[in-house]
C-alpha cells in the first residue's frame, strides 16, 4: 500500500529521518517513539506537509508526481489543529468536503458523535481546544481516503470522545480505511486491535518485529 | 520591578516594534527617503502644521489613530493566553502597576513623541505657543490616561470597547477559501489595511489631480502604480505569515497549483479593487482606455511576485522590504523603455514558475 523509498528529512543541515526502504501494508499501524524521535514529521511527510527527499507512493501514486490524486486519498488531523478562529466548523467541512470530495451530512454526524455539532455554526475563536480537536478529527475522515493519518488523536479530548473516535477509526478500517496513528496514551486492544506497530528510533522506522 | 520592565519590553515593546516592522519601515522612507533636503522638509511641514489650527488637527487625528493601534495590540496581548503569566503583575500595588503600563505606553507611542518634541521646539521657536501647549497637552493626556486601559485589561475588567468591528447582518455566508487572508486583514489587521488604503488611495488621487500631461502616457501612471503594489508590501508580508501560521493544513487538500496560484491572484483583484476603481478617474487624461487592462496586470503582477519572494526562503520584514524595494527600482528603469505588456507578463509569468517550485518546498521554521 504504502512505500516509501530512499526518504530523508532535514532541518537545516539536520538529518531527522532517514528511511532507506519501508512498506506499510493495509493496516492499523500504531506509531511508537520518544518526544523529538520525528513521529510526527513522518506523518507530515505522507501527508504532504513537509517536503523531503526520496520517494513516498500510495497504489503506485507518489506524492511529487501525482500530488492531487495522492492527498486525496491521505487524510490527516495534526496533534495541535491550528484553524483561522474567524472560520466555522461549517467552513471547514464545507471546504474539504468540496475539495476531498466528501458528504456533508457524512461529516456532521461524525460532528455530532463527538458531541460538537452544537457549535456548528460558531467561529474556530470561541472553541475549546478540545473542540478544535474535535473538528480536526471530524475532518480526517472526509472523503474516500485510503489512509488516514491521525497525530495523538486521542489527547485533549474527553472520554466519550475518545470512545467515539475509536469506534470511527473501527468502523472506517472495516470499510477498507488503513491507519496510521501515533499515541502516547496506552491504548487497549479492545478499542483498537492494533495490526502491528512502527517504531521511530535512531532517526529511521522499521516495523517491529516483536 | 526592574526585572517586571524587562519583560514587558521584552513581550510586548519589543515585539510590538518587530510586528510592525513593516508599517515603521515604509513610515520612515516616506518621511525621510526624500531625494531632496528631509531636514527641509520637515521643517516646512511642521511650519505649516503650527501655523494651522486644521493641520494640526489632522496631524493628531493621525496620532490618535497611531494609539488606537498601541491599544488595540497591547491589549490583545495582554489578554492572549501566551501572555497569562503577565496576570502576575495585578500582585503588585496598583500605583506600581500603573507605572509598568506608562513604560510601556511611552516606548509603544515613542515616534509620536519624538516628532511631538521636534513640533513643540520650532512651535516655540516661531512663538506659536497654543500649538505648543496644545501638542504638549495633547501627547499628556494621551500618556496619562491609556495605560489605565492597559490596567483594566491586565485586572479583566470589561472595557466596554468592540474596535472596528465588522458588521454583521446575521447572514451565515460561505467563506470561499481564497478570502481567507482577506477575512483575517478585516479582523486582525485593520488598522494596517486601512492605513495602507488611505495612502495608496491618496497617492492614485493626488497624481491622478495633479498630474495632467499634455498628451496621454502610460509611464508616469505604471511608476505610480509601482509605489502603490509597494505600499502593499506590509499587507503582502502579513498574509503570507497567516497562510504559514494558519493554513498549513490546506497542503493536504487536493488543489491543484494554478488552482493554488489562481486563488491567490483572485485575492490580490479583491484587495486592490479600489485602486482599480480609482484608477479609473485617469483614462484619457492619464492613459487610453485601451492601456486600463495593462495597467490591472501590472499592479497584480507585482504583488503576486512580492507574495511568490517569501516563499523563495524564511524572510524577515526588513529583507523584504530591501527585496520589494530592488524588484521596484528594477522596474522602474524598464518601464521608461515603455516595454508595454510584455513587462507585466513577464512578471506574473514568472511569479508563476516560482510558485511552482516552491509552494510545496517551503516550510515553516
Amino acid at each position: 500500500m504504502l512505500r516509501l523509498t530512499n526518504v530523508q528529512k532535514y532541518y537545516g543541515g539536520f538529518l531527522a529521518i532517514d528511511i532507506p526502504s519501508l512498506f506499510i501494508e493495509e493496516g492499523l499501524w500504531w506509531v511508537q517513539g520518544e518526544n523529538g524521535s520525528g513521529k510526527t514529521t513522518f506523518l507530515k511527510m505522507i501527508a504532504g506537509l513537509h517536503p523531503f527527499n526520496g520517494t513516498i507512493s500510495l497504489n503506485n501514486l507518489t506524492i511529487t508526481k501525482q500530488r492531487q490524486q495522492f492527498v486525496k486519498l491521505v487524510n490527516y488531523a495534526e496533534a495541535e489543529p491550528l484553524y483561522p478562529s474567524f472560520l466555522t466548523a461549517r467552513d471547514l467541512v464545507e471546504l474539504y468536503c468540496q475539495t476531498k470530495g466528501g458528504d456533508i451530512l457524512f461529516a456532521q454526524e461524525l460532528l455530532k458523535q463527538l458531541h460538537v455539532f452544537d457549535a456548528y455554526t460558531q467561529s474556530i475563536g470561541t472553541y475549546s481546544s478540545g473542540m478544535i480537536k474535535k473538528v480536526s478529527l471530524a475532518l480526517a475522515f472526509i472523503g474516500q481516503p485510503k489512509i488516514i493519518l491521525l497525530d495523538e488523536p486521542l489527547i485533549t479530548i474527553d472520554a466519550s470522545a475518545v470512545n467515539a473516535i475509536c469506534t470511527m477509526i473501527n468502523d472506517s478500517y472495516k470499510k477498507g480505511v488503513s491507519f496510521i496513528i501515533t499515541s502516547h496514551q496506552a491504548v487497549r486492544s479492545e478499542q483498537l486491535g492494533f495490526t502491528g506497530k512502527l517504531l521511530v528510533e535512531n532517526r529511521t522506522i522499521h516495523k517491529n518485529s516483536e | 520591578m526592574r526585572k517586571a520592565l524587562a519583560i514587558l519590553q521584552k513581550v510586548l515593546v519589543n515585539y510590538f516594534f518587530r510586528v510592525n516592522a513593516g508599517l515603521f519601515m515604509f513610515a520612515f522612507f516616506v518621511l525621510f527617503g526624500l531625494p531632496y533636503s528631509v531636514l527641509a522638509f520637515h521643517y516646512s511641514l511642521i511650519t505649516g502644521v503650527v501655523q494651522s489650527q486644521t493641520f494640526l488637527a489632522l496631524v493628531m487625528v493621525v496620532w490618535l489613530l497611531y494609539n488606537i493601534k498601541c491599544v488595540d495590540y497591547i491589549s490583545k496581548q495582554l489578554k492572549h493566553q501566551h501572555q497569562s503569566f503577565l496576570f502576575c503583575l495585578n500582585c503588585l500595588p496598583d500605583k506600581k502597576n500603573y507605572l509598568l503600563q506608562l513604560y510601556v505606553q511611552v516606548q509603544v507611542y515613542m515616534p509620536v513623541l519624538l516628532y511631538s518634541i521636534a513640533i513643540v521646539a520650532i512651535a516655540l521657536k516661531q512663538h506659536h505657543y497654543l500649538a505648543a501647549i496644545e501638542v504638549i497637552l495633547f501627547n499628556l493626556m494621551v500618556l496619562v490616561l491609556t495605560p489605565f486601559l492597559y490596567l483594566k485589561v491586565l485586572q479583566r475588567k470589561p472595557l466596554n470597547y468592540k474596535g472596528l468591528a465588522i458588521p454583521s447582518l446575521g447572514l451565515e455566508l460561505r467563506k470561499p477559501y481564497f478570502l481567507y487572508p482577506l477575512y483575517f486583514l478585516l479582523k486582525d489587521r485593520k488598522q494596517m489595511l486601512l492605513i495602507t488604503k488611505i495612502f495608496s488611495l491618496l497617492l492614485l488621487y493626488g497624481f491622478i489631480q495633479l498630474y495632467q500631461p499634455e498628451r496621454a502616457d502610460i509611464r508616469p501612471v505604471q511608476l505610480c502604480l509601482l509605489i502603490t503594489a509597494a505600499a502593499h508590501c506590509a499587507i503582502v508580508f502579513e498574509v503570507r505569515m497567516f497562510e504559514d501560521e494558519y493554513l498549513q493544513f490546506s497542503k493536504n487538500l487536493p488543489i491543484t497549483l494554478i488552482g493554488r496560484f489562481f486563488k491567490s491572484i483572485a485575492l490580490y483583484l479583491i484587495l486592490l479593487l479600489p485602486e482599480m476603481v480609482f484608477l479609473l478617474k485617469g483614462i484619457h487624461t492619464q492613459f487610453s482606455i485601451y492601456n486600463y487592462p495593462q495597467l490591472v496586470l501590472m499592479l497584480i503582477a507585482l504583488i503576486c511576485m512580492f507574495h511568490v519572494v517569501l516563499l523563495l526562503e524564511k524572510t524577515n520584514m526588513e529583507q523584504f522590504i530591501r527585496i520589494v524595494f530592488a524588484i521596484s527600482a528594477a522596474c522602474f528603469f524598464v518601464i521608461l523603455y515603455d516595454p508595454g505588456v510584455l513587462l507585466a507578463a513577464m512578471i506574473l509569468a514568472l511569479a508563476f514558475v516560482l510558485y511552482s517550485s516552491y509552494f510545496y518546498q517551503y516550510e515553516k521554521q
